[in-house]
């Protein structure tokens, strides 16, 4: 059997939407028939399972499976929204970071590529031990950022450290993006934060009311009818290695130009 | 610029202005000092106005590696006594 992929989410920053778009890009991936398991590798800071709403479904953690107290398979939630093909493995709640090693996850990630063709293992902010967790198993990496300079200074030192990491191309996901302002020349544009952080675009998502609504709900973003939604379609398109043009979001020459300078991803 | 700055071209500039330092590890006020003596070796060679020599900081290939790069734009060579010393230099091993 051809074993599955294992990305890595992470962004450096906290708030800037990484575990939003790991259940979204991985929701979309399940939409198109792909087994997905999303891992929340935020020991002691669990959010995964109340963004995906199945915080009530828990029995067994992360934690539970490397140290031997169930198998993994009995720790792996099933979201019955994607006819089981999106599974979560939950963080365990009460645990410090430093409770799994990085040989323990790489020996989880390697389980789990056996049983799915996607792992997207959502990365806690930071660039400590829960950081290098998150990175020990993965084979690529997916950047979140969004146009602010903390955000992208950040997501700019995640960048040099994965390269130690042997990660050396990770991909730019730009969230929480404001049209509006873009256009009033408020907001730094696409062109610009992919430029400056010289790594390829993966996708744009705009900011909507909408993705806080699904995060209320419990109900992944990839299951409404919105631009929010179709912008994790694409990038899932883009991961099963399809050419899909970037959606515009900013007034047509700042696109015009992007295009020019071979931005678009 | 003709146009208003934007406050998100502000951002932008800040932004870079930031990372040239987190990338190379030096602070903005050493590498103007080292931008300013290249300005100086340079001149005495060929003519370069402050403005035409940029400077960039770019990610290497390892996390402790910073590239950086650097551009001038040459005007003309000099006569005077800077075009003489610059042959003396090309002279030496």
């Amino acid at each position: 059997m051809a074993v599955g992929e294992a990305i890595v989410i992470t962004s450096g920053k906290g708030g800037v939407g990484k575990t939003t778009v790991c259940l979204n890009i991985g929701a979309a991936l399940a939409t198109r028939g792909k087994r997905v398991v999303l891992v929340d590798t935020d020991l002691g800071l669990r959010n995964l399972d109340v963004v995906m709403g199945l915080e009530d479904k828990i029995v067994f953690d992360l934690v539970d499976v490397v140290e031997g107290r169930c198998r993994l398979k009995q720790a792996l939630v099933q979201d019955v929204r994607f006819s089981g093909r999106l599974s979560l493995l939950p963080a365990a709640q009460t645990r410090d970071k430093d409770t799994v090693n990085i040989a323990q996850m790489r020996v989880l990630c390697n389980e789990l590529r056996e049983l799915f063709d996607y792992v997207l293992i959502d990365c806690p902010a930071g660039i400590e031990q829960g950081f290098r967790n998150a990175v020990a198993g993965a084979d690529q990496a997916i950047v979140v950022s969004m146009p602010e300079i903390s955000a992208v200074r950040d997501a700019d030192r995640v960048i040099g450290l994965l390269m130690a990491y042997d990660i050396p191309s990770p991909k730019l996901v730009l969230n929480r993006l404001h049209p509006r302002l873009m256009r009033k020349g408020d907001m730094m544009s696409v062109s610009d934060t992919s430029e400056v952080l010289g790594i390829p675009l993966l996708g744009v998502i705009p900011n909507e009311d909408l993705v806080i609504r699904s995060g209320n709900l419990g109900t992944p973003v990839v299951l409404s009818q919105s631009r929010a939604a179709q912008a994790f379609q694409n990038i899932a398109s883009r991961i099963l290695g399809q050419e899909v043009p970037l959606m515009k979001l900013e007034n047509p020459s700042r696109v015009v130009l992007a295009r020019l300078f071979g931005v678009i991803g | 610029m003709a146009k208003r700055m934007g406050s998100g071209d502000v951002a932008r500039e800040r932004l870079k202005s930031v990372l040239r330092e987190d990338r190379s590890q030096m602070t903005n006020a050493t590498i103007g000092a080292m931008r300013s003596d290249i300005l100086t070796v340079l001149s005495s060679y060929a003519a370069v106005k402050d403005e035409d020599l940029n400077f960039y900081m770019v990610r290497g290939a390892a996390e402790n590696e910073t590239k950086l790069m650097m551009e001038a734009m040459v005007h003309s060579r000099r006569r005077a006594a800077g075009a003489e010393r610059g042959q003396g230099a090309e002279g030496r091993p």
